[in-house]
């Protein structure tokens, strides 16, 4: 007869192991909600691009003309301060406007779309070199740089670069866990906090995000699509029909001034 | 990465991943407010329906269905529906207001003397659809019944009339044509001017 010699667990490995279980879990759901965070952020930038492309670049072009007629008028008026103050004002707005418009013309992308296999490899690496699993500031920095690296790869669409670095995670030393059941509570405790308290701060960051302005016309623009109305043509072309009047008001002006 | 939370007053501390420059935020506001006129937006119809009693209350009732059927519930611009028989309110109205879309029943109109001999009368509601279309430019729906006078939807339509319907017409007819309207709206075009000429 041979007796089985069975070990018990220690108090301490039972909470570690406990302790562990409930980091899993949170690190599921923090890789998730990073997911989540990162295609919405992703989305309302394509979508910003977009409306700029679309929409922006017509209002930029309405202050240009809408500055030429200040202009125009402040040389009819030379006299007037306040034709001279609204002149100023005015092309100052249509700087800003072409500036604004002219800012996202070159990154365009007409929607952001991730596949399931980007979505998954993403989720893979926030999960494991999230910088809030960092123990010390030195880990966190490292952590901090590849996530930024990995936010604009899920931006990009570039699945390859997401696995660049997630496959260079897993050949670093830092992926090596420490020894000692003391010591491994501790960190896993640590962990644990650090993750509820990232947790709470993405639930907090995606919900001032719903509450931009740039969120609820992207809202708008979704509803009209999915009821067959491509709403950003029709204010393109309810500000051209603005242009359109600008243009007019600007010609006769420039005849008068012509004649004066 | 790095949004904390403000552990004095649990606010987030954002960094720049979805505060947009000033510049940015100041034209999609502006999207935003073109957004709420869309939607606010009414179609404004002025007609001399009135003179037809069991049409008058029927006419709304079309043109609300056609532009629900059209655009769905949540954009669904409403009619607001104006109507006079005498010709100078008619033009009062235009003047002071803003339409959309005009719809006339030509041999309905009443002009200040109703002495005048009713070849005169067709020329003046021709002259009614010109001044419409010239002065605002916004579509011209005429129905007329005067079947003694076939070439009458001609000359309406060099008048300026969008769309011509000679009493008896179908519903669908005048729905399509009404439809043609909206979409000149909705896409805010310029209706074109024709050659207009008054015979």
């Amino acid at each position: 007869m041979r007796n089985k010699i069975m070990r018990c667990q220690t108090p301490e490995e039972r909470e570690l192991s406990r302790k562990l279980s409930e980091l899993a879990g949170l690190e599921e759901e923090l890789a998730q909600r990073e997911l989540d965070l990162a295609t919405l952020q992703a989305e309302s930038n394509a979508f910003e691009a977009r409306y700029l492309r679309i929409v922006g670049a017509r209002y930029a072009e309405l202050d240009d003309i809408e500055a030429q007629i200040a202009e125009a008028q402040r040389e009819l008026n030379p006299n007037d301060s306040k034709a001279q103050e609204q002149a100023a004002q005015a092309r100052a707005q249509a700087w800003e406007s072409a500036q604004a418009a002219g800012a996202t013309q070159e990154q365009a992308q007409e929607k952001f779309k991730p596949s399931e296999s980007l979505k998954k490899l993403y989720r893979e690496i926030a999960k494991r070199i999230h910088p809030d699993l960092a123990l010390d500031e030195e880990a966190r920095a490292r952590r901090e740089q590849l996530m930024a690296e990995a936010n604009s790869a899920y931006e990009e669409g570039d699945e390859a670069k997401l696995q660049a670095i997630l496959n260079e995670w897993e050949s670093s030393p830092e992926s090596v866990k420490g020894e000692g059941v003391a010591a491994e509570l501790v960190r896993v405790i640590r962990k644990i906090a650090q993750v509820k308290e990232r947790l709470r701060v993405i639930e907090t960051e995606i919900d001032q995000l719903e509450k931009t302005d740039l969120y609820k016309l992207k809202t708008e623009v979704e509803k009209a699509e999915d009821e067959g109305r491509d709403l950003l043509a029709e204010m393109a072309s309810r500000v051209d029909e603005q242009i359109a009047r600008a243009s007019n008001k600007l010609d006769k002006i420039t005849r008068r001034r012509a004649t004066t | 990465m790095s949004d904390k939370l403000n552990p004095d007053n649990g606010e987030l501390v954002l960094t720049s991943v979805h505060r947009l420059p000033t510049k940015r935020s100041c034209l999609v506001k502006r999207g935003l407010q073109l957004i709420h006129e869309l939607k606010r937006r009414e179609i404004r119809v002025l007609s001399n329906l009135s003179t037809m009693g069991e049409i008058e209350a029927f006419f709304p009732e079309l043109l609300s269905m056609i532009i629900q059927r059209k655009l769905g519930s949540k954009f669904a611009l409403r009619v607001m529906f104006t109507s006079t028989p005498y010709c100078k309110e008619l033009l009062k109205l235009a003047e002071g207001h803003v339409f959309d879309i005009f719809i006339l029943i030509l041999n309905n109109i009443i002009f200040p003397s109703e002495k005048v001999p009713a070849e005169n009368r067709e020329k003046n509601s021709l002259q009614l659809v010109t001044h419409l279309r010239t002065t605002y430019r916004k579509p011209v729906i005429a129905l007329y019944g005067w079947p003694h006078n076939p070439s009458y939807a001609d000359k309406a339509k060099l008048a300026g009339a969008s769309f011509v319907f000679q009493t008896p017409f179908k519903s669908k007819e005048f729905e399509e044509a009404f439809e043609k309207c909206l979409d000149m709206l909705l896409r805010f075009d310029e209706v074109p001017l024709k050659r207009l000429k008054v015979s």
